[in-house]
């Protein structure tokens, strides 16, 4: 009898010390390279809007430079990841959030939970985007565009405005992000500046109407439309680069839309680096953000994923409309973060899950 | 001697039950005893050993082992702390121990290095010597029945309960057992309680019986008493073959269709009809076609004997066992007459009761 | 003989320790489903709830799915445990494993297969058009998405949950009805009808109210065939915005949807089962003779759905590159071991830990009363929680309680612990109900107290329960998906990540080989849970010898 309460006692041991052991580890998603080239020893921890592809080339260039900095990385979506930093604010679990939209992080700032340190680097990014208190920055920007599959849509027939895909002859051929989607909620919100709120609602209406699709991320949407599934499809220019890409099911094109005289222009809306305050590894975390403006990466940015990299100095990979080809929409995106509630409203009013 | 188990007034009432399960149960077991419970299912003879091990309380009275309470007044021991032995219906052998661990979980309190010298001792009064590192699914019935037994009275209980213990025995296997266990038990000088319905088996293996109808004790006695002498018409009819044969009272002699009686008291006196108990060993026929009082109804060869029914002319039905070179066809007219030279039980309404000797013709 | 106690007329009751642990595991149980309740009842009136028309959209595709999920597998499971185990279907052995194996499949991967192939344009119909004269649009394969495909998904992976329980009470049950009924000349329909139905009714019932359960708060299947439900909104809500106070108000009509299934399945289980019965004989099997073929095409289109088609896709994508993004997207195989290993010794872990805290409740649940019953009840409150809503109450609540345990895998642990608490006590229950009181009494009576008794007896004879409740709950954990998203920790992976960041960007194919470590994976547990449904645990040594 006492020798099995004793040996209760002992298994009762090694479950806690086991307990404590799973809470300590992790693990490092990109294992690191042996060359010595800084001597940092850290562990960083990343949360990121961004799909994980875009972001693993980045750690692996990261890494070369600062081999003993070992990354953590988790993604997710934008706003569970931003709700996750408020609720760790009293112990901070992450060094570093980013997201696939500006407008999440200027909503996290208001609550406090990022570090007003500029970075290294950020003078040369244009004012429009980073904000004045240097609580986060631009990483890349992106423009908001038309794709369609060129073997349902002719060329001429293609829309040319937001509003075309309103029009009967789409009905149900278009397909949109859902209205969880970071991107789509800050088009909603420019739009509502850029056309009034009335106009805005009527045309989400309309999309619902017209059996337009709402659903899931860019990834799924563009390899929708690649395959012919949808004749038309919402999202971001360098999704329809790598879509263009594909080795199969690249049969499509893309409008920069809005164009004309007294149109809205193309919303142009960038992802985002801050670091949390009192995050764990406040070095690391510096160094990160210092190199994701770095040259470096903007150019694997510009070049392996085809964005708009934020600093001046680097080039848009070669096929990819350059910045001063077509006509942005006139709205400050730091303006509209306020709209993004009431943009979320709009779109759940209009029924769009 | 102390009674080694005193059951005063226990009734077991739980809030479920329209009826008291046990009502108003008092008896006592002398060391030494076997005291069989018997009865009919559902007569409450079961709960009665549950709430001697502790398995169940009482609502009502108490029980004292070996002259301490063990439950009553709103408290009681628990099991594990009344030293007594239970062998269950389905023996409860523990199906993931051998034998021998069977035996130890009883011995838990004896000293480590007793325990195989008392795991083998119980083994040997059951005559299982060797087999103690079997599971119970490699035993037969009778040898899993016999663990059950070993380990019960391995820690030397001053009592032991066992509940219905050749309900799940073949019949060929069942006498052997039966006077085995007795033999077992007076070795090992362990007074016992059995519940069993079946009155032959309580016959053979009682010292004394307690019969128990719809929770109530109706008699307690030497099986002899309660074979010959049932103190109820319940009693009478559930210990054996019972035939009720119509009586009228003569002055100091019953009149009978099987003949005269002799009453031994009056107190019957102002009663004129009652009923005489007849069981098949009392009477006998033989056939007679001309001053006939019943004929054969039915026959049953049962090896040995013949079993006849009989039927009287008033329409009453007796037993008749003869030996099996009296061979009659049903329908034969004969004449039926007491036999017995002890006296007879009579009732008046369903208990009370008294004797009459049959008067020989 | 000073051992005076004060005790009610119950052996079996439990002694106080079993009390005072089942407290403190019912305590957490409720933090969750309290803690939501709390909220939504403070964000009423505040918060507004989604318009009325998306509303309703959401309510009306919750409830089709659970209910149609529900039929659609109790159709499925029924009819896979009648033919294998009351006809001479061909392979009938073969079979009984084969049925079973989707418990190994998440229904988020069968979606991912099932989308690749069947979508408009996908897999199937440009063979289709490649290859015979039908041309896109031919066929609706548009219909996959939605109800229709959720709910074929869905009853596809949880059919296991119906035909285990009654195959099982076709196997056990006692079959004198039917055998009378044979012999008095009944036909074979007329026996269907009047005593087999009857007979597995509240086992197929009992298993469909699991389904219904599951379908309620999945999230994955939904959420990847575009089929807006109460659990995707809730997930929607949460990440789509940071809305918490909204997500918990969402949470209210799923919790209370849950709380009357699981009463009705109370009732369901009162009613009990078919009896076991110990003088069983196996029946002659129906003869299918010219049914034959119907029947086991009937079972190879089943199987081939649930089983060949995405295990096929899975093994073709992971053996074949398809774009350069979805090469990007991949995570080494060394790496992917790496966290499959350990997924699985974590998930192992947590199915031991979950599998010992459910002991005291499932001990309370018959043994102690009023009070224990409902002690075990409340302790099941997790079940009445999506994932989602687990996860995100467990965050808030060690961030307000104790945010020195955020950040590692506690808050894991614990989500794990109450989503699938209610799990580990019913399948221990089973297990405890199989044990003969008598063993149990015949303990006390040998001088053991109640606790020793528990130690030596009940547990080491539930063994094989425990066993196939702890292979049950590690399947369940290994596929485990929103409330891992939400709360991992940095760095720490599971293969069900693995394979839900690939698949929610339509990068299908790198998901394909965590998929198949998955599987992997799920095949030793899986192995456990079908061995203790076709080896009857060592029960009570027969009497009659």
């Amino acid at each position: 009898m006492s020798t099995s309460t004793h040996g209760l006692h002992i298994r009762v041991f090694s479950l806690l010390m086991m307990l404590f052991l799973l809470n300590a580890c992790g693990g490092s998603l990109v294992s690191n390279s042996t060359q010595e080239v800084t001597p940092i020893t850290s562990n960083l921890v990343i949360y990121s809007g961004r799909t994980e592809s875009f972001m693993v080339p980045i750690i692996v260039a990261f890494n070369d430079v600062y081999p003993d900095i070992s990354i953590q990385l988790k993604s997710g979506k934008n706003s569970e990841l931003a709700a996750a930093i408020i609720e760790e604010r009293a112990n901070p679990q992450a060094d570093i959030f980013i997201s696939t939209d500006m407008l999440t992080h200027i909503n996290l700032s208001n609550y406090d939970v990022l570090a007003p340190a500029p970075i290294r680097g950020s003078d040369s990014i244009p004012d429009e985007f980073k904000p004045v208190n240097g609580t986060w920055t631009s990483v890349t920007a992106r423009a908001r565009v038309i794709m369609y599959n060129t073997d349902l849509v002719s060329a001429a027939d293609a829309p040319r405005s937001m509003f075309d895909l309103t029009d009967p002859k789409w009905r149900g051929k278009v397909i949109f992000a859902n209205s969880s989607n970071g991107p789509f909620q800050a088009q909603v919100a420019a739009m509502m500046t850029l056309v009034g709120r009335e106009r805005t609602a009527e045309w989400l209406r309309d999309l619902v109407r017209n059996d337009t699709t709402f659903f899931g991320g860019a990834s799924d949407l563009r390899k929708a439309v690649g395959a012919g599934e949808f004749a038309i499809g919402v999202l971001n220019h360098y999704n329809f680069e790598l879509q263009k890409r594909e080795a199969t099911d690249n049969r499509v094109a893309a409008i920069y839309p809005d164009q004309a005289e007294g149109e809205m222009g193309v919303l142009v809306n960038t992802t985002t680096i801050g670091q949390i305050r009192g995050g764990p590894n406040p070095t690391a975390a510096r160094l990160f953000a210092e190199f994701i403006i770095s040259e470096t990466a903007q150019q694997i940015y510009a070049d392996t994923n085809y964005e708009y990299p934020i600093l001046p100095t680097i080039s848009v990979a070669s096929g990819i409309l350059p910045p001063n080809q077509f006509r942005r929409a006139d709205v400050n995106m730091q303006a509209v973060a306020d709209d993004v509630a009431a943009a979320i409203e709009l779109m759940q009013e209009a029924g769009i899950p | 001697m102390e009674p080694v188990i005193t059951l005063q007034h226990v009734t077991r009432h739980p809030s479920t039950a329209r009826h008291p399960i046990v009502n108003d149960l008092s008896l006592e077991l002398h060391p030494g005893e076997i005291l069989v419970l018997l009865g009919p299912s559902g007569s409450g003879k079961t709960t009665t050993l549950r709430l001697i091990a502790g398995l169940e309380l009482p609502d009502r009275g108490e029980i004292m082992i070996r002259g301490v309470s063990a439950a009553g007044r709103g408290r009681a021991l628990p099991p594990e702390a009344r030293r007594v032995g239970m062998v269950f219906q389905d023996y409860a052998l523990f199906p993931h121990m051998t034998v021998n661990d069977n035996i130890r979980f009883a011995l838990h309190a004896y000293p480590k290095h007793e325990q195989p010298d008392r795991i083998n001792e119980a083994l040997r009064l059951v005559g299982l010597t060797g087999l103690g590192e079997r599971l119970p699914h490699q035993l037969s019935g009778g040898q899993q029945q016999r663990v059950a037994i070993a380990r019960a009275l391995a820690p030397q209980p001053p009592v032991i309960l066992l509940d219905e213990p050749f309900s799940n025995l073949d019949t060929a296997l069942r006498d052997h057992v039966r006077s085995e266990l007795r033999s077992i038990l007076r070795t090992a000088q362990t007074s016992a309680i059995i519940v069993t319905h079946d009155q032959a088996e309580a016959l053979a293996i009682a010292d004394r019986i307690a019969l128990l109808h719809e929770g109530v004790l109706h008699q307690i006695g030497t099986p002899e008493e309660l074979f010959a002498q049932p103190c109820t018409r319940f009693a009478a009819a559930f210990m054996g073959q019972a035939d009720f044969v119509t009586v009228h009272r003569n002055g100091q002699q019953l009149s009978s269709e099987l003949g005269p009686l002799q009453l031994h008291d009056d107190h019957v006196a102002c009663y004129e009809q009652t009923c005489i108990l007849v069981r098949h060993d009392d009477v006998s026929f033989e056939p007679n076609a001309h001053h006939p009082n019943a004929h054969i109804l039915e026959r049953h060869y049962e090896g040995p004997m013949y079993h006849y029914r009989l039927r009287l002319q008033s329409g009453q039905m007796v037993s008749c066992k003869l030996p099996h070179d009296n061979k009659f066809d049903v329908g034969t007219p004969v004449v039926v007459r007491y036999i017995c030279t002890h006296p007879l039980v009579y009732f008046i309404g369903e208990n009370a009761r008294s004797v009459a000797t049959p008067i020989a013709l | 003989m000073a051992d005076w106690q004060i005790i009610t007329g119950n052996t079996r009751k439990p002694p106080k320790v079993v009390w005072i642990i089942a407290l403190l595991v019912a305590a957490v149980a409720l933090i969750p489903a309290l803690y939501t309740i709390i909220r939504a009842v403070d964000a009423i009136g505040t918060t507004p709830l989604p318009p009325w028309p998306l509303l309703r959209t959401l309510i009306v595709n919750t409830i089709l799915l659970a209910v149609f999920s529900a039929a659609l597998s109790g159709i499925i499971g029924v009819t896979q445990a009648l033919l294998i185990e009351r006809t001479n279907l061909f392979g009938r052995r073969w079979w009984r494993i084969v049925v079973a194996l989707p418990l190994a499949i998440p229904p988020y991967v069968l979606s991912m297969t099932t989308i690749a192939l069947m979508r408009p344009r996908g897999i199937i119909e440009r063979w289709l058009v490649e290859n015979t004269y039908a041309t896109y649009g031919d066929i609706p394969f548009n219909l996959l998405f939605g109800l229709p495909g959720s709910t074929i998904v869905l009853a596809l992976c949880l059919s296991p949950y119906v035909y285990l329980p009654v195959a099982a009470v076709l196997r056990q049950g006692s079959n004198h009805l039917s055998e009378i009924a044979q012999i008095s000349g009944a036909s074979w329909r007329y026996r269907l009808r009047h005593v087999t139905l009857p007979l597995i009714i509240p086992a197929a019932g009992g298993g469909m109210l699991l389904v219904m359960l599951y379908a309620l708060a999945d999230f994955g299947v939904p959420a990847l065939l575009r089929l807006p439900t109460f659990s995707t909104a809730i997930y929607g809500r949460f990440t789509g915005q940071i809305d918490r106070a909204g997500a918990a108000l969402l949470s209210l009509p799923l919790i209370i949807a849950t709380l009357g299934l699981i009463i009705l399945e109370e009732r369901l289980a009162g009613r009990g089962g078919a009896q076991i019965n110990r003088s069983w004989r196996p029946q002659l099997p129906h003869a299918l003779q010219g049914w034959q073929l119907p029947a086991l095409s009937v079972m190879l289109i089943i199987s081939g759905a649930a089983l060949v088609g995405p295990v096929s896709t899975l093994i073709y994508w992971s053996m074949n590159v398809v774009s350069a993004s979805e090469l990007a997207s991949r995570v080494p195989l060394d790496r992917l071991l790496q966290i499959g290993t350990g997924n699985i010794a974590f998930v192992a872990f947590v199915a031991t830990l979950t599998t010992a805290l459910a002991i005291t409740p499932t001990l309370l649940l018959r043994r102690g009363g009023i009070a224990g019953t409902l002690l075990a009840r409340i302790s099941q409150a997790g079940y009445a929680l999506p994932g989602v809503v687990v996860a995100l109450s467990i965050v808030l609540v060690i961030n307000q309680a104790s945010p020195w345990l955020a950040g590692g895998l506690i808050p894991l642990i614990l989500a794990y612990i109450i989503r699938f608490l209610p799990q580990a006590v019913q399948s221990l229950d089973v297990a405890f109900e199989q044990i003969a009181p008598s063993l149990e009494e015949a303990g006390r009576s040998l001088g053991q107290t109640a606790n020793n008794v528990i130690r030596q007896i009940v547990l080491p004879l539930a063994a094989p329960g425990l066993q196939a409740s702890w292979a049950l709950l590690f399947l369940s954990m290994l596929k485990e998906l929103p409330a891992t998203l939400l709360l991992r920790p940095a760095g720490f992976d599971t293969l069900a990540v693995r394979i839900w960041m690939p698949a929610s960007d339509g990068l299908y194919t790198a998901a394909a080989v965590p998929a198949l470590i998955l599987l992997v994976g799920a095949l030793l547990p899986l192995a456990l849970v079908l061995r203790n449904q076709y080896q009857r645990p060592p029960q009570q040594p027969s009497v009659e010898e």
